[in-house]
């Protein structure tokens, strides 16, 4: 947009030049005061011993180099790992069949969409005290239930052993997410022209053939923006895990962000807690880009 | 678009929110008065003591016409709050300290010197501990306020059911142990992330000759032959009498199987007792009282010894307050027969004091089952035993490092060796990092 | 459609039915823990699905508003939230609207930095807003959070508005500004009408979270009336080794209250405000 010679005030401010400044002030303000600032803060902390009763000095790369070396921080980003990768993709999975379900005709439909919703609605803090009290070693229903359908002989520590810990976590978290997807999903679902479906079948293709060529296809583009906000989420979650294990049983569910809470805080040592969460950054902007890249190459053909 | 009573509705409800917004806004916005005198503590296990407190603060600001505030925040968040402070040296006048928290915020602590002689010389001296854990070079950084116990909390009629006795050493505890486990009632130790956990295995490690580290509490010597031998005796106890959940249980767990009637044997401060009585707790297989089947009992010994640990508390005055003065004036008052006879009163013998002619006080000695105060304290040691309380030896506390070793072993995850291997490693890493 | 009825039972309501009772089971275990007694509730021969009715109790809820400040801390969320998302929309709307409709220098770089925002760990950026927080001497009072919480909420709602601005068409716009209307003008008069279901979930997600919040209420304040209601029910229904289950899933659920009212009565413009956001 070429701005002709000696343009007034009044000019710019009628063709929007001097108002986008004004438009994008109050949220610049406050990322760049209550964001940016103390994000470069923390990356000063990650840069030095400080402790927290001690503002340490410059060290350098140190913490960070000690972190390779460190076996929980290994098994922390391990479990970060698999616990996003099974999160995210189960709830693709569950979330796509759900979205397909509730496509259908349906009796009630208001009302169970209403009720699919409310595990995304309802806070997650309280959520996961009400699934730390389903877990409970002792008075589980989980495990009462499963007892007293002869399915097993007693019940599962849900949060003691290290596998089922990280199952539970991913139950929880799938929980929790899985309407965001399904809700979001139904909508791509609703916005497919029924026409492709009667070409589809007259050509004679089943349900399944169906799914694969045309339902697919079209929900592609919107399905990877989900998996790729959902994906931010989870890696950066704290609440789940600090609610139900703290990181244990023997840092089995750690994640980045629980791990540098109990370093930084409950170990005193915030630089090293600094460079931890920090970890947390250049692992999501790989993520993204990968994904980004994804969702550009799902829509250039579309 | 839509009707219009449905929009009648919900705008009417936006008005209200907005209104009560403006209301609340207004009523606090404010940030806190200037003459205040403000304190933080952890939320105590037993609420009274809390209210208790409270009652001093109370009495204390209407004695000198000031505010003063208690504030009480559950153990879970407090490091939190503190490194907060810290960090904003902006916050409480009075702030609790554990473990080693004198040591870590040495620099941030006021120096209370005088403050701690004057009640030493009131009140009878204090217990050698008090110093361990309160002293910083020579200086008093933090008043000694009182800590947690842990005898063996165990269930009388169980043992008795077994055909046994209360165990005395070790062994005993892995041989009864084994008989309760096959009536379905085992020992409870935690094994994980948990602070009676680290208590039990300090203890265990302790009574067999080991320790995090020597004498010097520089010298890393985790990794030993007596280490190898206390990990192998947990490993038996855990296969033999205790449930693999126990490697999950946290600070709260062993109180809930042990008041449901799901554990026989656990190591804690009788806050299980308490509770048993104040709800009138019942078996649930007899219905009888639970809290006439528990006793406490001294930790069992090991070839070395027997060791208990105690969990010590005391209350710092952070430098950067406005209040210091005043700060100390409360301290002396809350010291005073007067209102700490009612603390002691209202923990049940749970806050054990470090000042020698608070420990005569009668609750610890009207209640039989709370007699093992008497003869605990000569077997009662602190973190960094057999060195001092070091900064890094609150850290291995803090991030379980103990307990993750005993689990390691317990669940198979590792062997004796590899697990001490891990934990000489992190422990060394601790212990490397920090100067002091 | 018409498939046999048992073979839509099959496909259709059997999993449906899955789906719901997995959805409701831990919300009905909580509420039904919440009104059952003590003695019931830890007594593991019982049923814990059902409830006799000489178990039911409201002691629990008693207790949230008799020993605690449950109220207290309701009224504090409640402000606490609505300040904030009012706060976060009226900064994301502008913002919103210039990435997506305006184009001038400087505007995909701004665009960028609030989706790398929106990559920061919350749970880093709390130790150093404390000394940000305590410098304009907010520690303590509620405006600490009113303060910090658009951190989060406004990357968050920037997102979600870009995709529903994008999705409304720009003739009209454009006819407005033909007509004269500045840009302001035409996003008050014009835009503003038609986004108002993107406007009114961005408000709801942006309430939840700030609703949601632990750590940042948990440090900014100690006293005990200040708190907000995460934090009351996480802190004073555990103590130290007990919790109080009963009063804490009575705690839980209606802490969940108000953000259910809410979504219930603006639901429709939660569904459709969520859908098309995320339809670019």
């Amino acid at each position: 947009m070429k701005s002709t010679p000696a343009v007034s005030l009044k000019e710019r401010i009628h063709t929007g030049q001097l108002s986008g400044y004004l438009f994008i002030a109050p949220a610049l303000a406050i990322i760049t005061l209550l964001v940016a600032y103390p994000f470069l803060k923390a990356i000063l902390l990650s840069f030095t011993d400080s402790t927290v009763g001690h503002s340490g000095g410059f060290i350098g790369l140190d913490n960070y180099a000690r972190l390779g070396g460190n076996e929980t921080f290994r098994q922390t980003l391990q479990n970060s790992v698999v616990y996003t990768v099974f999160s995210v993709g189960t709830k693709t999975v569950l979330g796509l069949g759900l979205a397909l379900l509730l496509n259908r005709e349906l009796p009630w439909k208001r009302l169970i969409r209403g009720i699919i919703l409310l595990p995304w609605v309802i806070p997650s803090t309280l959520s996961t005290l009400g699934w730390l009290w389903m877990f409970d070693p002792i008075f589980s229903v989980i495990n009462w239930a499963t007892v007293h359908l002869n399915l097993m002989e007693r019940g599962l520590p849900w949060l003691s052993d290290p596998y089922l810990a990280m199952i539970s976590i991913i139950v929880v978290n799938t929980w929790r997410g899985l309407p965001f997807f399904a809700i979001t999903l139904l909508a791509g679902l609703v916005s497919i022209p029924p026409d492709l479906y009667r070409a589809a079948k007259m050509d004679g293709a089943g349900p399944i053939r169906t799914f694969r060529y045309v339902t697919l296809p079209l929900l592609k583009p919107l399905l990877l923006v989900v998996i790729l906000f959902s994906t931010i989420m989870t890696i950066s979650d704290f609440n789940i895990v600090y609610i139900l294990t703290k990181g244990g049983p023997m840092n089995m569910t750690h994640l980045l962000s629980t791990l540098s809470f109990q370093v930084g805080l409950s170990g005193g040592r915030l630089g090293q807690g600094a460079a931890v969460s920090l970890f947390l950054f250049p692992v999501l902007a790989v993520v993204v880009y990968f994904q980004l890249k994804a969702i550009r190459l799902g829509t250039t053909y579309d | 678009m839509f009707r219009k009573l449905r929009i009648g509705v919900e705008w009417f409800i936006i008005g209200l929110a907005m209104l009560t917004l403006v209301i609340t806004g207004s009523a606090v916005g404010v940030s806190a008065a200037d003459q205040e005198l403000t304190i933080m503590v952890w939320s105590h296990f037993i609420p009274d003591v809390d209210k208790e407190i409270k009652k001093h603060a109370e009495e204390f600001g209407k004695m000198k016409g000031i505010q003063v505030r208690v504030d009480t925040i559950d153990h879970h968040q407090f490091a939190a709050k503190k490194a907060a402070e810290a960090q904003a040296k902006s916050g409480h006048d009075i702030i609790q300290n554990y473990g080693a928290d004198a040591l870590v915020y040495q620099e941030l602590m006021a120096p209370v010197d005088d403050l701690v002689k004057e009640l030493g010389d009131q009140f009878g001296g204090y217990i050698d501990l008090a110093a361990e854990t309160c002293q910083v070079g020579g200086v008093w950084k933090s008043v000694p306020w009182y800590y947690y116990p842990y005898p063996l909390v165990i269930r009388t009629d169980l043992i008795k059911q077994v055909g046994e006795n209360p165990p005395d050493t070790w062994e005993d505890v892995l041989r009864v142990g084994a008989k309760l486990k096959g009536i379905g009632k085992p020992v409870g130790i935690q094994m994980g992330h948990s602070r009676d956990g680290n208590a039990a295995l300090l203890c265990l490690l302790w009574s067999y000759g080991a320790g995090v580290t020597a004498a010097d509490g520089k010298t890393v010597t985790i990794n030993s032959p007596e280490t190898a031998t206390a990990l192998a005796m947990g490993k038996k106890i855990f296969d033999q009498a205790m449930t693999p959940d126990v490697v999950s249980w946290d600070d709260g767990a062993n109180n809930r199987a042990f008041l449901a009637d799901q554990c026989s044997m656990v190591f804690n401060s009788p806050s299980i007792y308490k509770a048993a009585m104040s709800k009138k707790i019942p078996i649930a297989e007899t219905g009888q009282p639970m809290a006439e089947a528990i006793d406490h009992i001294l930790p069992p010994k090991g070839p070395k010894g027997r060791f208990a640990f105690a969990d010590p508390l005391s209350l710092g005055i952070w430098d950067f307050s406005k209040n210091k003065e005043l700060a100390k004036e409360f301290l002396k008052f809350h010291f005073q027969k007067a209102q700490f006879d009612n603390l002691l009163e209202v923990a049940v013998g749970y806050n054990v004091p470090f000042l020698k002619d608070y420990r005569q006080h009668k609750v610890f000695t009207s209640d039989p089952k709370i007699r093992f105060i008497g003869e605990i304290s000569q077997y009662e040691h602190t973190l960094g035993y057999p060195g001092p309380v070091t900064a890094p030896s609150q850290m291995v506390w803090d991030l379980y490092v103990i307990g993750n070793m005993f689990s390691y072993v317990a669940t198979g995850q590792k062997s004796i060796d590899e697990s001490m291997k891990w934990a000489e490693k992190e422990i060394t890493g601790i212990y490397a990092g920090q100067q002091k | 459609m018409t498939s046999p009825r048992w073979q839509r039972w099959l496909t259709v309501y059997a999993p449906l039915t899955a789906f719901l009772v997995f959805t409701l089971l831990p919300l009905y275990n909580m509420f039904l823990t919440s009104i059952k007694a003590d003695s019931a509730v830890y007594n593991l021969r019982l049923n814990p699905f059902l409830v006799s009715l000489g178990a039911l109790t409201p002691d629990h809820y008693k207790l949230l508003f008799t020993d605690t400040l449950f109220p207290t801390w309701l009224l504090n969320s409640l402000f606490v939230s609505l300040a904030s998302t009012l706060i976060a929309v009226a900064a994301s709307l502008p913002a919103a609207y210039a990435i997506s409709r305006m184009n001038f220098r400087g505007v995909k770089i701004f665009g960028f930095a609030i989706f790398v925002t929106y990559l920061v760990p919350y749970a880093l950026l709390f130790l150093p807003l404390t000394q940000v927080v305590a410098g304009l001497r907010l520690t303590d009072t509620l405006w600490s959070l009113v303060v910090t919480y658009p951190t989060f909420l406004v990357p968050f709602c920037t997102w979600l508005l870009m995709g529903y601005f994008k999705s409304l068409p720009v003739e009209i716009e454009k006819s407005a500004m033909i007509d004269g209307c500045n840009r302001l003008q035409s996003l008050i008069r014009v835009v503003l009408p038609m986004a108002v279901p993107g406007i009114v979930c961005a408000a709801l997600f942006a309430f939840s979270m700030a609703w949601n919040d632990l750590l940042y209420s948990l440090v900014f304040i100690s006293p005990a009336e200040t708190k907000t209601l995460t934090v009351g029910v996480v802190t004073e229904l555990i103590r130290g080794d007990i919790y109080y289950w009963g009063s804490l899933m009575a705690g839980a659920f209606l802490g969940a209250a108000p953000v259910i009212v809410f979504y219930v009565l603006f639901m429709d413009y939660y569904v459709s405000g969520m859908t098309v956001g995320a339809i670019k």
